[in-house]
């Protein structure tokens, strides 16, 4: 080895003895040296660690900003404090949770327009904000009564959320089962009655009275289908000629039945019911240093924001259903292909909300305690 | 409206590949932990690993309300009881989310002490986890990650997040890095790296 690589291999050593601590032995603790890797992380790893990390932040300036209300301090650190929280729901919505996956399957499984799948992250914002109400509004009371309260004191609600979605996804499955066989319209499988014409698939002899207003992004469609006869008496004859692409258009136009609607609010229903344990935690702080309605509009701007980003990717998949099957109907002029893919998108969608309320009901039960 | 398709499936796909995480649930934290370390070394291996763990203000004032009966703000043998069975002891199955490797193996830890305090708003839950048998350091690497794939989120305290007391080898050192072989892919993973 040459004389001046061993002078500086031994400066080197020289230089890291200096640096590093002694022996720590009996002179309590000591930092020891220390090296941060350049972590070689994907691009999907990086996603996920801007957005805990910007979860981490948004959690602690809430935290401050309520501090601030509570001394008075500043009116405007209220507003910042909702801004904030807003932000944070539409991050923290991106995570797993909040129902997305399911309402994105959903949609993917039914014919629907834009106004129902925003009207539907809506109802799950809702139901978000009043379930951690409910749930601090319940904590309150037996906190009183010294009797303590968890967030883990919650299973049977998470238990029934999982279950109903379960089984909207087996009712759905059900339903696409019955449009595979054709016994209904696989554009009609959300509806459920058959059609007198048989199979042939119109998306006719529903949705009586139904309202345009009910879905103005759809008006063209809608002014198609009202050109037919919606009297009791009128036929489905092949003299129609339109595609089954516009008969899905006009399924989508349609407005909603009672039955659709009792199935959005389940799902809103079931994925809103497990209140975010995160906006609980900021209701509770805001009861126990008496910010109820600071923290109820803290908790509600959070929620809008899960709201919205659960609007984005519900009316996402909906788009992509309408988009698909227009693209098919154009290919192939609204044959075989356009009832293929629907079919397949009925069964996709059923079997993946089934899967997804199955699967966390299993995990659940087999979830140890992770809080409260 | 066919035209428009490129640009509104550029649109749905990133929609979805956003909401895709359905799996670790690392995006998606509820409560937020700042954890230090204090290893403790004897005769040439690692005898046990203390950790702090720091609550945000939020999960910290709710613990404070449901556990501080006598409203001290401090929690009493009793107090301390109830919390450590409530929150704490449900996690034993999960090892207390601390995952320590000696090479590839991993390596299972037991927990030795229990004390929850509060520093200023924030709990600090302080416990130390112990080998079944003290964990050679020098020969093999050690590397330790605390990390739960649900609701929280570990994270390296700022500032001071680890110290060593007892025989400790000077001249290792500690790496922070992605995990690999049975931590593989946790970020913050601390390893041991010594001097062969």
């Amino acid at each position: 080895m040459p004389l001046s690589r061993r002078l500086a291999l031994a400066l080197a050593m020289l230089v890291a003895l200096l640096a590093a601590p002694v022996l720590a032995q009996d002179q309590g603790a000591l930092v020891p040296m220390i090296e941060v890797a350049e972590e070689q992380r994907g691009m999907w790893d990086r996603w996920t660690d801007f957005l805990v990390d910007f979860q981490r932040r948004a959690n602690a300036e809430v935290a401050t900003h309520m501090n601030a209300v509570q001394r008075g301090d500043d009116l405007g650190a209220f507003f910042l404090g909702l801004g904030i929280a807003f932000v944070y729901g539409i991050v923290h919505a991106f995570g797993p949770g909040h129902g997305k996956f399911i309402v994105m399957s959903y949609f993917v499984g039914r014919d629907a327009n834009v106004a129902r799948g925003v009207w539907m992250s809506v109802q799950i914002a809702l139901v978000h904000v009043i379930a951690a109400v409910v749930l601090v509004w319940l904590a309150d009371v037996i906190l009183r009564s010294s009797a303590g309260i968890g967030l883990g004191d919650v299973p049977g609600v998470r238990a029934a959320s999982f279950l109903i979605i379960a089984a909207i996804g087996l009712y759905m499955l059900y339903q696409a089962i019955r449009a595979a066989l054709g016994y209904i319209d696989p554009a009609m499988a959300l509806h459920g009655h058959s059609h007198s014409g048989g199979g042939h698939g119109h998306g006719h002899g529903h949705g009586h009275g139904h309202s345009e207003a009910a879905a103005p992004e759809s008006a063209p469609e809608s002014a198609h289908s009202h050109a037919h006869s919606h009297s009791e008496g009128h036929s489905h004859g092949e003299s129609h000629g339109h595609s089954h692409a516009e008969s899905a258009s006009h399924s989508a136009a349609s407005g909603i039945s009672e039955a659709s609607r009792t199935e959005s609010r389940l799902i809103a229903f079931a994925a809103g019911i497990v209140p975010c344990p995160g906006a609980v935690l900021i209701m509770l702080y805001a009861v126990a240093n008496n910010m109820i309605y600071p923290g109820f509009l803290l908790v509600g701007s959070m929620s809008i924001g899960i709201g919205l980003t659960i609007c984005l990717l519900g009316v996402g998949a909906i788009l992509a259903r309408q988009t698909a099957t227009r693209m098919l109907a154009a290919g192939d002029g609204g044959g075989t292909g356009v009832v293929m893919v629907r079919h397949a998108m009925n069964f996709g969608g059923a079997i993946i909300v089934t899967l997804i309320g199955l699967v966390s009901f299993v995990a659940f039960l087999d979830l140890p305690g992770s809080g409260f | 409206m066919i035209h428009a398709f490129p640009k509104t499936s550029a649109a749905c796909l990133a929609l979805a590949l956003a909401s895709a995480p359905l799996t670790p649930a690392h995006a998606h934290p509820d409560f937020f932990v700042k954890v230090k370390y204090e290893l403790s070394f004897a005769e040439d291996a690692l005898t046990a690993l203390s950790l702090d763990w720091v609550f945000d203000v939020f999960y910290s004032d709710q613990a404070l309300n449901t556990y501080d009966l006598d409203g001290d703000g401090a929690f009493s043998a009793d107090e301390t009881s109830a919390l450590q069975e409530e929150i704490f002891a449900p996690l034993a199955d999960e090892g207390y989310f601390v995952r320590v490797a000696s090479g590839e193996t991993p390596e299972p830890m037991q927990l030795s002490s229990f004390t929850p305090r509060m520093e200023g708003e924030q709990l600090v839950l302080s416990f130390t986890l112990t080998p079944l048998a003290p964990l050679d350091y020098q020969d093999t690497s050690v590397a330790f990650v605390t990390h739960d794939p649900r609701a929280y989120d570990f994270s390296l305290a700022e500032g001071e997040f680890l110290t060593v007391e007892g025989d400790f080898n000077a001249l290792c050192r500690f790496r922070v890095e992605e995990g690999t072989g049975p931590l593989d892919g946790l970020p913050q993973t601390l390893r041991l790296l010594c001097p062969e």
